[in-house]
């Protein structure tokens, strides 16, 4: 969805066409859902997430500026949800979430990419590893590469400067590499 | 560093090729049956009446973090000096005036203003995003000392043209005010954390 539909579709909402919030929420939930998912390794917690993402985001709509981009704003409430949520949680249960991501994945997910060249061994081992980042880096990373983002996107959704970014998906990389060949 | 990333290139590939998760089906019937009242705060009335650019975050010319405290260690020296020259030679001014006990409080509440403004500026300057916070308030705050002195001057003062003066001064505080937020939005907040 391009940034004038997503800015119509807000002012439509703020004058009282409640239901059009659909749209946005269909438009961004697996986006949404997976960054959600991919921070806390846990499709329950990101199901909580993703409702919770929306919900505030709705509340807050009224201070949207709808000169920038909807996504953008929107991934912004969601880090800072998803921060305090991993604050929040202890870090138990993990491998139990991975497994259950691994069943999950088969089930729902979309096709590998790679097709058959990277073993779902490799993937798993890089979920366990991505839990064992810092914070900030595993969002960066996340960002980045599992929701394709420019470094200048990551920027305005993390409020870090984009030196600092490119530092911390560096840093970030450095750090997994340096776990899965462990 | 190169921005490509190439020697993780192995790695980002993995990265890439992961699964996506789909989210439950009926989320989008959940979200909206959960829908709560929207929040119309002190945010949305200000952007109503015209006044959102106290909020946004964006600007096409952005000055650094240590640029933006500078403005508020400016402006608070500039209120500095005037605490002190008005502590100094307010009796020998008129000793009329200062005894009137508003009036007479002014030199002080300009070196209080002054401390406020410096505090802002270091703020801003070490507490990154939530310093950017602090000081757009902090600064509303100021904005709105400023004017509120000004008509409980102008209750003292019965001087002709005296309105003149506290428009004058109730004018001039609230456009520095102004000028600080928006060195705020022209900073680079995102250097801020």
């Amino acid at each position: 969805m391009d940034q004038k539909t997503d800015s119509e579709i807000v002012a439509r909402i703020l004058e009282g066409d409640v239901q059009a919030y659909a749209q946005l929420v269909d438009a961004y939930k697996s986006p949404i859902y997976n960054l959600a998912f991919r921070m806390t390794a846990s499709l329950s917690d990101a199901e909580d997430l993703t409702q919770d993402i929306f919900i505030r985001a709705y509340q807050k709509l009224y201070q949207f500026n709808r000169g920038k981009k909807y996504f953008t704003w929107l991934y912004t409430i969601g880090i800072n949800l998803i921060r305090n949520h991993l604050k929040k949680k202890s870090k138990d249960a993990l491998t139990h979430t991975m497994d259950h991501f691994s069943t999950e994945s088969q089930r729902t997910g979309k096709e590998n990419r790679e097709g058959d060249l990277l073993s779902e061994d490799s993937i798993k081992r890089l979920d366990e590893n991505m839990q064992k980042l810092p914070v900030d880096m595993r969002e960066a990373i996340i960002l980045k590469y599992y929701q394709d983002m420019t470094f200048e996107e990551v920027a305005a959704v993390t409020s870090d400067s984009v030196s600092a970014v490119k530092m911390r998906v560096y840093r970030g990389l450095e750090k997994l590499k340096a776990l899965m060949d462990k | 560093m190169n921005d490509n990333h190439n020697e993780y290139e192995d790695l980002i590939t993995i990265i890439q090729a992961a699964p996506q998760a789909t989210p439950p089906a009926d989320i989008t019937q959940r979200v909206m049956g959960q829908l709560p009242e929207q929040k119309r705060g002190l945010i949305s009335l200000l952007k109503k009446v015209g006044l959102g650019f106290y909020f946004n975050e964006n600007s096409d010319t952005s000055i650094s973090r240590a640029v933006c405290s500078f403005y508020y260690f400016i402006t608070g020296f500039f209120y500095l000096i005037i605490g002190i020259v008005s502590v100094t030679y307010m009796k020998q001014i008129s000793i009329e005036l200062s005894t009137i006990n508003w009036i007479g409080l002014q030199p002080y509440f300009a070196i209080g203003t002054a401390l406020w403004l410096f505090v802002l500026g270091l703020v801003l300057k070490i507490n990154g995003r939530s310093g950017v916070t602090a000081a757009r308030y902090g600064t509303m705050l100021y904005i709105f000392f400023v004017v509120a002195n000004s008509i409980f001057i102008r209750s003292y003062l019965h001087i002709p043209y005296a309105i003149i003066f506290v428009i004058g001064l109730a004018a001039s505080g609230a456009f520095m005010g102004i000028m600080l937020v928006q060195a705020i939005q022209k900073m680079d907040w995102k250097e801020a954390i």
